[in-house]
């Protein structure tokens, strides 16, 4: 069982290394974290609404974001890699075919909860930073946390620029290393923005305030999952499909799932009710018309779900190790 | 293939079969029909044919990659999925694609770990491995920046990692140039003098000829020939002589008394090969 964990930990590095370093991840990463900070900045008008606005298009950015990198790293590495042979000479050393697909799921998964994480704290960020009605001593009326979102901004432009020293000074890999300096710059800023205000001024550690919507953790945990599910239906399709087919039968699956619940819910006779088995009930996972309306999202909830996630990806994994055991490798 | 050969046979084919189909499972093409054959312990053993002949996937069948139509393989007595028999196997595939990301160093890494070698035997034998391929000097380097030639070095260092009882090499000289081709017939050379069993699939006849110990030749994914190297080679008739500081007109002489014999005789002069006159000329003109 350890040999078969340790097996499989080899398999899931290598793929997630391989990942990061493919230049589509960080244009994909860079983008997203950029574009989510940029919409609150640019804002004309908000009526009011500046933080939902963030928050909302900051979720979608990070779902579609999410697909996308799960795309190109569980759908088409799998696949791509059948086609090459690559896959053939890992499988003849003595690791079971399924371990191989687990490791190469949990790998792809890896590139997709690190992306998750950078963009979660720049979902944070954009929604600080977009425009509040803020009464205080020196300020009264509607602010916008412009020092937030220059430093928002700055954060994935200094981490190529480590990136690129580090390329050049170690020959340390740009990509791989773009990743690490960007999470970590973020996990630094979200800490340590509460020191100033939504004014820019200095608060200090006596008044740490962070002033962020933190329901949006909640809310980018659910889009997290769905992004998982997605991962693991990719690998199990790309296992018999091409990279074009295993991305677009994926997409398909997932968008048909927005539409389970409404469609095939409660539905009569044997061919909805087994749609509504079969298919993942996206709905679940996309709760951003409840934090409009105020609402918070229970831990219990996040519970259900993340089980509901972890019984669905158990499920779409176990298809595909059936199909790869007997999957032809030439 | 008789008992005692299977018996002590470290590869045994009995019998493989194997049908391609289509996406409606109609047959599309057969690959390889009624294959048998055994390898024992130590041997080199040559898989010819022509390109479309059916050696890769008698390959692939053999290590598991393939599923067999009919017929059954076994490795070291054991099923070829099965993990024990995988470990005592090195195999350099036919095409040489690796994690065009990793370096040669990474990937050698991750091969080992897939053989679940502690961390320190996979450093040294990475590095042990990627100085006689050759390839030390460009170990930090993406794979996908390497050259044909140099990714097949990469695919024997890995081929070599678990130091395996079995090395199952599908076109290994493929893209390699003549110095990598001499040297990869040494390191076969050296594999067997170690007592390792080889299995060499090519289609270049003269670097088989010069390793192997038994061959089978495939044609149509049927066998066409079997047996060892020197009896398939034998001329049934005839002498050959090779005669150094023989003069010209003495050498007439002598022809014209075999002929008077009888014989029949054909005079030449002996030339090199390309490859030795190729390796010597590099050699000559190496930079100290």
């Amino acid at each position: 069982m350890f040999r078969t964990l340790k097996t499989g930990t080899a398999v899931a590095v290598a793929t997630a290394l391989e990942g990061l370093q493919q230049p589509v991840c960080l244009l994909l990463a860079f983008t997203a974290v950029e574009l989510t900070i940029l919409v609150p900045l640019v804002q004309l008008f908000s009526f009011g609404e500046g933080g939902r606005l963030a928050r909302d298009s900051g979720l979608a950015i990070l779902l579609v974001g999410g697909m996308l990198l799960a795309a190109f790293t569980s759908g088409s590495t799998l696949a791509r890699e059948i086609a090459s042979g690559t896959v053939a000479a890992a499988v003849s050393k003595p690791v079971p075919r399924w371990v191989f697909l687990l490791g190469k799921f949990a790998g792809a998964g890896g590139v997709v909860l690190l992306f998750c994480w950078i963009e979660t704290i720049a979902i944070l960020l954009a929604e600080r930073c977009s425009e509040h009605y803020l009464e205080t001593e020196t300020t009264i009326g509607h602010v916008r946390d412009n020092t937030c979102g220059l430093l928002a901004m700055a954060a994935p432009a200094l981490a190529l620029a480590k990136a690129a020293f580090v390329n050049w000074r170690f020959r340390w890999r740009f990509g791989l290393w773009f990743f690490i300096f960007l999470a970590s710059i973020q996990t630094l800023l979200i800490a340590g923005i509460g020191l100033l205000g939504r004014n820019g001024a200095w608060l200090g550690f006596g008044g740490y305030a962070p002033s962020m919507d933190f329901r949006i953790v909640s809310a980018a945990a659910l889009v997290t999952m769905l992004l998982g599910i997605f991962c693991a239906l990719a690998t199990a399709l790309s296992t018999r499909l091409q990279t074009g087919a295993a991305v677009a039968a994926s997409f398909a699956i997932l968008f048909v799932g927005f539409l389970a619940d409404r469609h095939f819910g409660g539905g009569v006779g044997t061919l909805p009710r087994l749609l509504y088995a079969i298919l993942p009930d996206v709905q679940h996972f996309w709760v951003v018309d409840s934090l409009a309306g105020g609402g918070t999202i229970p831990k219990r909830y996040l519970l259900q779900a993340g089980g509901y996630a972890l019984s669905y990806m158990a499920f779409a994994l176990a298809l595909g190790a059936v199909s790869f055991q007997r999957r032809d490798l030439g | 293939m008789d008992a005692d050969a299977c018996n002590d046979a470290v590869v045994s084919a009995d019998n493989l079969k194997k049908i391609f189909r289509d996406f409606w499972r109609r047959p599309k093409k057969l690959a390889v029909d009624g294959v048998s054959f055994a390898i024992r312990k130590g041997e080199v053993f040559g898989l010819l044919g022509p390109n479309g002949s059916g050696k890769s996937t008698t390959i692939e069948m053999l290590l598991g990659l393939l599923q067999p139509t009919a017929g059954a393989v076994r490795l070291f007595g054991l099923d070829p999925s099965s993990p024990r028999a995988k470990a005592r196997i090195g195999y350099l595939p036919e095409l040489s694609h690796f994690h065009p990301y990793l370096t040669p160093r990474e990937t050698l890494r991750y091969y080992g770990g897939l053989f679940d070698m502690p961390s320190k035997l996979r450093h040294e034998r990475a590095e042990r491995l990627l100085a006689r391929v050759g390839v030390a000097d460009a170990a930090d380097r993406p794979v996908g920046e390497f050259s044909k030639g140099m990714a097949r070095r990469i695919g024997l260092a890995q081929a070599l990692l678990n130091e395996p009882d079995l090395v199952i090499l599908d076109e290994p000289t493929s893209g390699l140039d003549p110095i990598g081709r001499h040297e990869v017939k040494t390191l076969i050379k050296e594999l067997a003098s170690e007592g390792r069993t080889v299995l060499l699939s090519s289609h270049l006849l003269a670097e088989v000829e010069d390793v192997c110990d038994r061959v089978v030749i495939l044609g149509d994914g049927r066998i066409c020939a079997e047996g060892r190297l020197d009896a398939l080679l034998k001329a049934r008739e005839g002498l050959q002589m090779t005669i150094a500081g023989m003069a010209p007109e003495r050498a007439e002489s002598f022809r014209l008394q075999m002929e008077s014999e009888g014989a029949r005789v054909e005079l030449d002069r002996p030339s090199m090969t390309l490859e030795a006159f190729f390796l010597a000329t590099i050699e000559r003109n190496r930079k100290p």
